[in-house]
């Protein structure tokens, strides 16, 4: 099982944005056509700084989805004298970065540091620089913007994968425990009190530790420490909700159980699952920072570009670009879904009357 | 009404007696401020002692001579033990001087009358009226004199498997040690099976170590006197005798500290490993000892050296010539100090700084009297390698030194894709040896040819060290300065011309029609040391090779290093004694880990040839030539060969160079900084107690801390201010609301 997961890591990295890709469309089609959640979603669009914080959030969600996409040439496979870069798979984002650079993205680099738009090097001001970087350069010489933009995808696989893990754990034992109370609800809150009674980052380092440090086993380690918190709203929605009328209705009925959860429960919850799980994306990416500051993060993320730059910022002269422009967007993609979340439960609050 | 309107008088009164308390409370907030310091030493020496103060990052880990293996360590172990030599302070290249001996010994053969060697020993005497520190571990606490006994225990204890001395194959040399060690396993043995528990715990040593028979090697010739005996050549025991390991340890504080209750004793002992008693110049205080925070030595009154300036041991006195030409102009030696007796320091004051610019910012504002240069703040202190102006200023002095260590990307050389296994697991590849190996002997130098190691050192150490060429570093015997590794070159074309004819056109594998895939196995998963990782990967990149980094915690990688399933890795080694034996052999084919976890031959590197010329140049000196006959393998004939120590090293580092094992990456140099009111003061690249012959001048100190650490109340007022403008209109409406 554990070296099942330390091999799947390039089926993640493949396929799950094209399958988030597809799942998120399908989602969005089909709740246009659902008209609770079409009048909603219509009330959203009214609100101009939640509608730029989302083209902005997805801007940083269609980088990820390019940097996922990626191909060999098969042209350059076989030929001589040519780098290995240029052979291995390059994404959709590399392609289109080199397409800007003017060169290929693994030759848009220098020998170490140079600050933005420099035309020679920062440490060694005798070295004359190749290219111009917007956003400079780091240690080794490597494009700070690629670098930013290649660490979109960690924090939205990171902001995301955990998710597909926790919300159906949060929901399958939620439901559970609220509906049919007793004994059921004496064990799953028995276990999320346990779980929750555990430091969330020494179970997480514990659960890498194991698993392995990777895109999956760090999404797999916030899955399992992060669907207690929605558990809990589940659950006491489930509570309320059973007591409901039509709810016992249903049961007096005798409509079996697990109907009455998918006809009556389930739809009426999925406000509370949509807007934690907006709010949770941001705590998911800033957990990750937090990992990388403590060792067991992501290499190519902002994580662990602000984790390098502990050290640039001591330096003198400061060494400054690579710690605001990871921070910068590690800030913008979380304030934007925080505006997004905010706007979300506001229209998907039931005490808010939307009009169309 | 009445009632009402004497209600709100007594709220609108209760509310100015509020906000008047809530302004006394601020300003008793802000008073302290004016007389506060930024001072981290609330304890402040005042003035009457001379005081050392530095920094150190993690607590002392052991503080047993004999298993104590870190430099940080050391540090203390050096000053509060005392071994049989050590090294002169000043002198390059480095020369044993006695400690608590009264002469270095010279080795005395015996030989049979055919002229083969039956024994070589060394007399070591040692300085008389010599006392333990005073201890609840001796009658009435009081240190009794350390005697010839003291070592034979030392040297007992050392062969003992319970005190897992990391270096006890290097005494193995020594007469019936190995023998001893089997004798006493068998008694503690027979003694487990008779008892509950760990005998070693509750018996004497010193019985324990009687009952196990004698030591042959070690023979007590007299209360102050002993040899130390072999059967064979071994003149590296010297270095060995030098260091912490053999030091003068009382049998009573190892029985007394054993980490036990004890009954009528209020608190558990603590364990030896933590409590050091030995005959140094300076002794723990433990009344302020506290390892995760503050660590404090204080001199030995009752220090044999002091006690007895008559004897003039060079221990306990500045050297009275100056080590190179150099000091006298760095003013590390000054006619002044030479031959005045030493230690002139009253306390050594050790704070835990985790983080480096801390403890460089503690260091600039006066607060400690040394410090190395952070990566981070190199720029600001280096310039042109010297001292910044702003640095000279302030009154700041430099020295450099350059250290006794190698640092090395590894190969292991019994993997069957990259090394020179003894046999290939694959049938096919044995059945072609020669030419397989070969081709993994190009692939290795290939790898070498593609990694920079200027750039490594210009980028990650700001160009602070020197691009290895060979495991010897600069300053040792065997150490050429002219001398170029062809393999150990930037050279991309000669990299993928070797790579092509090693089978890898363009790094492409033919078996598999794929770029060649090893990996790499690295014990650091912090971002700084990836970086690093990633600069040796990219290069390798560059010839078309695809190399996995699998950076692991410290553990695992040890647990993957010792079970053998790596291809590549990196690693380094500081120097134990400054002999280059010490350095070639981490190549040794005996040495390799896969004959023992704790053997250094990671690279796992075995030459039938490189062993031969290793054996000859291990016991030869330096100076010396050695002969022997052997048989020339392409005419057949026997010939007899003279070589010198130097060209065996030549044909070493020859065999080495062309095997390629290793990729050599740097060998580091020391910068230290220090303060002006500090002096002599010269790195040393081994471990010792160097502290001894500084000064301080204490007065000066305190003066330019006064000056450079003047508080600064604006922030302070600024603040109060501030709070006051949130507060004060709060208050206002507030009361304005009731009324």
């Amino acid at each position: 099982m554990l070296l099942a997961f330390k091999n799947i890591n390039h089926i993640t990295e493949r396929n799950v944005a094209i399958g988030i890709l597809v799942l998120t469309v399908t989602a969005l089609v089909h709740i246009f056509r659902h008209p609770f959640w079409g009048v909603r979603l219509r009330g959203f669009f009214r609100r101009p700084l939640a509608i730029m914080a989302l083209i902005i959030a997805l801007l940083f969600f269609a980088t990820a989805w390019m940097d996922a996409i990626a191909w060999k040439d098969a042209m350059a496979a076989g030929a001589e004298g040519v780098s290995l870069d240029a052979r291995e798979s390059r994404s959709l984002l590399d392609r289109t970065f080199a397409c800007f650079a003017g060169v290929p993205e693994y030759e848009y680099r220098e020998r170490s540091y140079s600050a933005p738009l420099a035309d020679h090097e920062f440490v060694d001001t005798d070295i004359q620089l190749t290219y111009r970087h917007l956003m400079g350069t780091s240690q080794t010489g490597h494009d700070t913007l690629f670098k930013i933009l290649k660490g979109c995808k960690p924090a939205v696989v990171i902001g995301t994968l955990p998710l597909i893990v926790a919300i159906p754990l949060a929901l399958l034992f939620g439901i559970t425990a609220g509906f049919f109370g007793g004994r059921t609800d004496d064990l799953v809150v028995y276990l999320y009190t346990t779980l929750a009674s555990i430091p969330g980052l020494l179970l997480m380092i514990a659960l890498i530790t194991v698993l392995g440090q990777g895109l999956l086993q760090i999404s797999v380690g916030l899955g399992v420490t992060g669907w207690i918190g929605l558990c809990r709203l589940v659950r006491g929605e489930t509570l309320k909700l059973r007591e409901l009328e039509y709810v016992q209705a249903a049961t007096c009925l005798g409509v079996p159980p697990g109907r009455i959860i998918m006809r009556h429960i389930l739809p009426n919850l999925m406000h509370i699952v949509v807007i934690t799980a907006i709010l949770a994306f941001t705590g998911l990416v800033l957990t990750e920072s937090v990992l990388s500051y403590i060792g067991i993060g992501l290499e190519h993320s902002w994580g662990a570009m602000i984790d390098h730059a502990r050290g640039e910022l001591a330096r003198e002269p400061v060494i400054w670009w690579n710690l605001v422009f990871a921070s910068s967007a590690l800030f913008v993609l979380v304030l934007c879904v925080n505006v997004v979340g905010d706007a979300v439960r506001d229209v998907l609050d039931p005490r808010v009357t939307v009009h169309d | 009404m009445r009632g009402s309107s004497a209600h709100r008088q007594g709220q609108g009164a209760r509310t100015t007696t509020g906000s008047l308390a809530f302004l006394v409370f601020l300003a008793a907030l802000l008073v302290p401020l004016g007389g506060c310091s930024n001072s981290p030493y609330p304890d402040a020496d005042n003035g009457t002692k001379v005081v050392y103060y530095s920094s150190f990052s993690q607590p002392p880990k052991h503080l047993d001579p004999q298993l104590s293996y870190t430099v940080s360590d050391g540090i203390y172990l050096s000053l509060c033990y005392e071994s049989l030599m050590s090294y002169a302070y000043l002198e390059r290249p480095l020369r044993l001087q006695p400690e608590l001996a009264l002469a270095v010994p010279k080795p005395v053969e015996e030989r049979d009358s055919e002229g083969k060697l039956v024994e070589i020993s060394y007399a070591f005497q040692i300085h008389s009226n010599v006392f333990y520190i005073d201890d609840p571990c001796f009658p009435n606490g009081k240190g009794r004199e350390a005697t010839a006994a003291d070592f034979l225990f030392a040297f007992k204890r050392l062969a003992d498997p319970e005190t897992n001395c990391p270096v006890v194959d290097s005494f193995g040399h020594i007469l019936g040690f190995r023998e001893f060690r089997t004798r006493l396993t068998a008694r503690r043995t027979e003694l487990m099976k008779g008892s509950i528990g760990n005998p070693s715990r509750s018996i004497d040593p010193r019985q324990l170590y009687a009952d196990a028979g004698d030591l042959a090697g070690i023979r007590i010739t007299g209360k102050y006197s002993f040899e130390v005996v072999m059967d064979h050549q071994y003149p590296q025991i010297m270095y060995w005798l030098a260091m912490r390991f053999v030091s003068a340890i009382p049998w009573e504080a190892v029985a007394y500290y054993d980490g036990e209750e004890h009954v009528g004793e209020k608190r558990k002992r603590d364990d030896f490993d933590q409590r050091p008693v030995g005959t140094g110049p300076y002794r723990f205080e433990w009344e302020t000892y506290n390892r995760e925070s503050r660590i404090v030595l204080v001199r030995n009154e009752d220090w044999w050296g002091t006690r007895h300036p008559e004897r003039r041991a060079p221990a306990a006195f500045f050297p009275s010539e100056p080590g190179t030409a150099l000091d006298r102009d760095a003013g590390i030696w000054t006619v002044e100090r030479a031959g005045k007796p030493v230690p002139s320091i009253d306390r050594i004051e050790w704070y835990r700084e985790k983080e480096a610019m801390p403890r460089f910012n503690k260091f600039l504002q006066g607060y400690y009297d040394a410090a190395a240069i952070p990566h981070e703040s190199f720029d600001r202190v280096i310039e042109n390698d010297n001292l910044t102006s702003e640095m000279a200023a302030h009154g700041i002095r430099l020295v450099k030194d350059v250290g006794l260590d190698v640092f090395y990307v590894g190969f292991n050389m019994d993997d069957d894709e990259i090394g020179a296994p003894t046999t290939f697991s694959d049938a096919k590849l044995e059945s072609n040896r020669a030419a397989e190996l070969a081709r993994r002997r190009k692939l290795r130098q290939a790898l070498s040819l593609a990694v920079d190691m200027r750039e490594y050192i210009r980028i990650f150490d700001n160009s602070l060290g020197v691009p290895a060429q060979s495991p010897l570093p600069p300053g040792l015997f065997g150490y050429e300065q002219d001398y170029q590794n062809p393999y150990a070159q930037h050279d991309i074309p000669r990299a993928e011309e070797l790579l092509r004819e090693a089978g890898y056109p363009n790094g492409i594998d033919p078996s598999t029609g794929e770029p060649l895939h090893l990996t790499y196995d690295a014990g650091n998963t912090s971002t700084r040391a990836r970086a690093i990782y990633n600069f040796y990967i990219d290069a390798w990149k560059k010839i078309g090779i695809n190399v996995e980094l699998a950076a692991t915690d410290y553990n695992k990688f040890q647990e993957k290093m010792h079970s053998g399933r790596y291809q590549i890795f990196s690693w380094g080694w500081i120097a134990d004694y400054p002999d280059p034996e010490n350095f070639l052999f981490l190549l040794y084919g005996p040495n390799s880990s896969k004959h023992g976890d704790h053997n250094p031959n990671h690279a796992r590197y075995e030459n039938a040839r490189y062993d031969r010329y290793f054996k000859r140049m291990e016991t030869l000196k330096n100076e010396e030539s050695t002969t022997w006959e052997e048989t020339d393998q392409v005419t057949g004939e026997k010939r007899t060969v003279t070589m010198s120590r130097l060209e065996i090293i030549r044909v070493l580092r020859d065999t080495l160079q062309e095997d390629c094992p290793w990729i050599p990456i740097m060998h580091s140099v020391d910068y230290l900084l220090y303060h002006d009111w500090m002096r002599y003061v010269k790195p040393h690249p081994i471990t010792g107690s160097y502290m001894r012959f500084y000064s301080i001048d204490s007065e000066t100190r305190a003066e330019r801390r006064h000056e450079w650490n003047q508080p600064i109340h604006w922030p302070a007022v600024a603040l109060a201010l501030g709070l006051l403008a949130f507060t004060v209109p709060g208050i206002v409406m507030v009361r304005r609301e009731r009324r």
